[in-house]
């Protein structure tokens, strides 16, 4: 808006809802999340920068760089264990309830 | 209960559906557009309900809800009540900075009752990825085109003065399609805190930023007044300064002019920035922009209207003649010179006894600019159509 504000939908909800379904043995979204979280490791590591990481996800990404470095540094970002999913999901499941309150 | 509960939705849809499936457009982007709809609605309509656990109803909530927010846009840019001639102009610069043969995108309009509302862009329909992965992933379906929407009010729909401001509007899009300013926000923060800007840059982001703009929890004040910035910029490689002009006027004028909120920077320092653009001034938050721009979307922030484009025509009541769409924008700046400074130019050229009353000015000036760019379009059409006979 030319003096007001301006909309742009958050992602994270609908990637705890692809994690979800990775939790519940629907493996329809592992790619898309198997990616954005591969974006973050690079992100974090040092071999993207913020201006060359996926652009449809770069809010999702930078906050998974950010504040998943120590997660990011355990996993294989190869084989992502269930368990490790389920980390992901508690902690943001954590987070979006510390946001609603 | 929830099984219930996506009926209900679902049934909801369909009424809308009813009425929505019959409207025709002038574009076939539009046209695949409802068609992919309607094999969605097909699809979900064939899935038996009782079998989805939760996960599976939130993604059909999620999905009817994209449907019903394509379906209230595409209601109001139907045949008759689209505002073309503005529209092809921004379509015109939206496929300067994305290629249609890459991905193709199509401007569509929603109208607004009120006028306190002005203008604002909605990406959600063109930019959540998110919902096109989900109904590709469930139905295997692809859609074509996406739709970005823009929101004007609805007695404005055919206002060549005001409209100018739908290249601030889609300067947003730019901005949210590559995510430009986001992670530049950041890059600002840890430039300060690594000190890597002098004394003269300091001075300048202190100036277009008036608060403790390299900490932490000023981030998103800073990420959205670099929103409001760049799409300014975005909107003067096109219309130059007049956007900034109908901007000091609609925020409440000089007495307002250094009012800032959480969401947009004060009017006076968007209003400088633009003059600092336009007149090349040395700028480092301007370069930094530039190469940010750059980086992410392979771009070039320039001035790409022509001051080629003079409003004698105008004067002599005649549309302007526009050969080539990089001269499109350029009447929006032909015509507001003339207005901005109108000393009885028209008048004077045709001889007339008495001066036009103001509104008969406006209306002179409006009409002729929607036919100038109404004279392009039917020409630019037909040479597409004989290069496709010959």
């Amino acid at each position: 808006m030319l003096h007001s504000a301006t909309s742009s939908k958050p992602t994270f909800s609908t990637f705890q809802l692809f994690v979800y379904q990775i939790l519940n043995g629907n493996n329809v979204y592992k790619n898309s999340v198997d990616n954005i979280i591969s974006e973050a490791y690079s992100l974090s590591k040092g071999d993207k920068n913020m201006y060359t990481v996926n652009r449809s996800y770069f809010a999702l990404i930078y906050h998974l760089s950010t504040r998943f470095t120590e997660f990011l540094n355990t996993i294989d970002i190869q084989n992502i264990k269930n368990e490790e999913y389920q980390y992901l999901y508690d902690k943001m499941q954590n987070e979006s309830e510390l946001i609603m309150h | 209960m929830e099984v219930q509960a996506l009926r209900l939705h679902f049934s909801q849809l369909i009424k809308a559906w009813e009425k929505s499936k019959h409207n025709t457009y002038f574009d076939k982007g539009k046209d695949h557009y409802q068609e992919t709809l309607k094999y969605l609605i097909k699809a979900i309509s064939d899935e038996n309900f009782t079998l989805f656990n939760s996960a599976q109803i939130e993604e059909r909530r999620r999905i009817i809800n994209f449907i019903f927010k394509s379906l209230g846009i595409l209601d109001s840019s139907t045949t008759n009540q689209f505002p073309f001639e503005i529209i092809h102009c921004l379509q015109h610069a939206l496929d300067e900075w994305v290629d249609p043969s890459n991905e193709k995108f199509v401007i569509v309009t929603s109208l607004i009752n009120s006028y306190d509302d002005f203008y604002s862009f909605d990406g959600n329909l063109a930019l959540d990825d998110v919902a096109y992965n989900i109904i590709q992933k469930v139905y295997n379906l692809t859609f074509e085109y996406r739709l970005i929407q823009i929101n004007l009010p609805k007695f404005l729909a055919r206002d060549y003065f005001s409209n100018i401001v739908l290249y601030h509007e889609l300067g947003h899009f730019i901005d949210f399609k590559y995510q430009i300013t986001a992670p530049f926000a950041i890059e600002i923060q840890d430039k300060y805190n690594n000190k890597k800007y002098n004394a003269s840059d300091l001075v300048e982001f202190q100036k277009f930023f008036p608060y403790e703009f390299w900490k932490r929890e000023y981030l998103d004040v800073l990420t959205s007044h670099l929103r409001e910035y760049f799409s300014d910029l975005f909107a003067a490689q096109y219309i130059g300064k007049y956007s900034e002009n109908l901007l000091n006027y609609v925020s409440g004028g000089p007495l307002a002019a250094h009012a800032i909120s959480g969401t947009h920077p004060s009017t006076k320092n968007r209003g400088d920035l633009v003059k600092d653009f336009l007149k090349n001034n040395s700028s480092t938050f301007i370069n930094d922009l530039k190469v940010a721009i750059n980086l992410t979307s392979g771009k070039e922030l320039k001035v790409r209207y022509s001051s080629e484009i003079k409003n004698s025509n105008l004067i002599k009541l005649l549309p302007i003649e526009i050969k080539t769409g990089d001269e499109l924008s350029s009447v929006f700046v032909a015509a507001w010179e003339l207005y901005d400074t109108y000393t009885n130019q028209i008048e004077k050229q045709n001889n007339f006894k008495y001066p036009l009353i103001s509104s008969k000015v406006y209306e002179i000036i409006n009409n002729l600019v929607e036919k100038s760019i109404g004279n392009y379009i039917v020409t630019s059409n037909w040479e597409k159509s004989k290069n496709v006979l010959s």
